[in-house]
């Protein structure tokens, strides 16, 4: 690394007051995103997808993180794991779209087979024709590669280098935070999950979500109810930050009705609702009634594709009564979170002005960003020279 | 037992393929490795046989076990 980058990350990694944010060269360049890539979405647990993409026994989905090719299965008994999608032999990628597998994971190739849980079962014709067996081929040690995975609210995390703490030691404030809320959650359904193909980095969807200061400007929608005031900041230097409001209003359909509550909550969540980040790449939101997750998906320096998904303290199979309440729900969010994607999209474009110098933070109003750009700092800065 | 007619084998065996037939597809290749097993062609056999055992087991056959035991007799399979 150059003097210049690790001076720029001093600044990034001092108090507030006195830091810049994170230069250009995080947000345009292919050499900085590939090592944020091994730092910030690999060492650490990152978000990939959902366990109901694959809700059956023998469901298969391949996922594209960042450019790493990785396989979500559910196994026969239903359980998921990650692993890499790729073959042990030649390296093909092993499965192309989304699939229910009856059996084995064959790959395309040579037909080298898996079995659901990743282990060897056939390596057909690799002794020579109609010969399956050879003494160098020792199947124990060839099993497609397991990628540390943990679910929770039906988000797949996963910690691709396999070095990070467990998911619950390492998500373990947030999992705090946010314990009235560890019970059952339901996705809504397909009208509950939504696309977005944002032209910019991924981390700046991060630092916009993270802060209030915007939301008079861009959700002038909110601001009946919700004004600035009513808001308050999450930071946990770390490990996640984020926003929170005190005024918090359900949602009502046509005939009064309102989605039931998270069972036994405590009264500050009335009118309580926070919005955070857990770093790296997971979006959250918690309300009484229901809340979403927008998964991060990087697909370059310059593109991040948006998952965004809701979900509730009820099985909508079992309401069919708030099937337009859930559906208008959606058409809200949708909404609003639209409202945000000319932001970060300018954002990037502001990026590649050269006199740019990463911005000067509020003290007041973008600590949480701020907080978040201190991890960034602070990751680097320790991959590149240990925990100085 | 005979060999059948290879060329029509063979169309049959890619009509399958291309119609995505491959439950069919892992019958056709157990048949066929029989036959020649029956004739005395090991090697050809046992390829055809793998063929086979691929497919059922990707599929969730149940023929995928008499193949594999077919095979493990003739020490090509673990």
């Amino acid at each position: 690394m150059d003097v210049e980058a690790d001076r720029d990350l001093e600044l990034v990694r001092q108090a507030v007051e006195g830091a810049k944010g994170l230069p250009n060269n995080h947000y345009i360049d292919q050499a900085t995103y590939e090592e944020e890539r091994e730092v910030l979405l690999f060492n650490n647990w990152a978000g990939i997808g959902l366990g109901s993409d694959i809700p059956n026994p023998g469901d298969v989905s391949p996922v594209n993180f960042a450019g790493m090719p990785l396989l979500m299965v559910r196994n026969h008994e239903g359980d998921i794991q990650v692993f890499q999608n790729t073959c042990r032999h030649r390296g093909m990628k092993l499965v192309e779209k989304n699939c229910n597998l009856r059996g084995t994971i064959r790959c395309p190739y040579h037909s080298w087979s898996y079995n659901l849980d990743g282990s060897l079962r056939a390596t057909p014709h690799v002794g020579g024709p109609g010969m399956n067996i050879d003494k160098h081929i020792v199947r124990e040690d060839l099993g497609l590669t397991k990628i540390n995975t943990h679910i929770w609210r039906d988000i797949v995390f996963v910690n691709v280098s396999g070095t990070a703490p467990t998911f619950r030691e390492y998500a373990s404030k947030l999992l705090k935070r946010w314990h009235e809320h560890e019970q059952p959650m339901y996705h809504g359904g397909p009208v509950s999950g939504f696309n977005f193909d944002v032209a910019c980095n991924w981390k700046l969807a991060v630092e916009n979500y993270c802060e209030s200061y915007h939301l008079p400007w861009i959700h002038p929608g909110l601001n009946s109810y919700s004004r600035l005031e009513d808001h308050y900041h999450i930071e946990e230097p770390g490990h996640f930050s984020g926003q929170g409001t005190l005024v918090y209003r359900q949602i009502i359909g046509e005939k009064g009705e309102k989605f039931p509550d998270f069972k036994n909550l405590s009264k500050f969540w009335n009118t309580g609702a926070e919005y955070i980040v857990l770093f790296p790449n997971v979006m959250l939101a918690t309300q009484r009634d229901h809340g979403y997750a927008i998964i991060l998906l990087p697909q370059g320096p310059e593109r991040t594709i948006e998952r965004n998904e809701i979900f509730y303290s009820f099985d909508p199979e079992t309401r069919p009564d708030l099937k337009a309440l859930i559906e208008k729900n959606s058409v809200q969010w949708r909404g609003v979170l639209e409202e945000d994607l000319f932001v970060v999209e300018g954002m990037q474009k502001g990026r590649h002005g050269i006199f740019f110098d990463g911005g000067k933070f509020s003290p007041v109003m973008d600590s949480p960003t701020h907080v978040f750009h201190k991890w960034v700092g602070d990751k680097l800065h320790a991959s590149r020279y240990g925990n100085t | 037992m005979s060999i059948p007619d290879f060329e029509k084998y063979n169309q049959l065996v890619l009509d399958l393929f291309e119609k995505e037939k491959f439950e069919e597809l892992a019958c056709l290749y157990l048949e066929w490795g029989k036959r020649l097993l029956a004739l005395g062609k090991l090697d050809e056999g046992c390829f055809f046989l793998t063929q086979g055992y691929v497919l059922a087991l990707e599929h969730g056959m149940e023929e995928a076990v008499e193949i594999y035991e077919i095979l493990k007799n003739h020490e090509r399979e673990d």
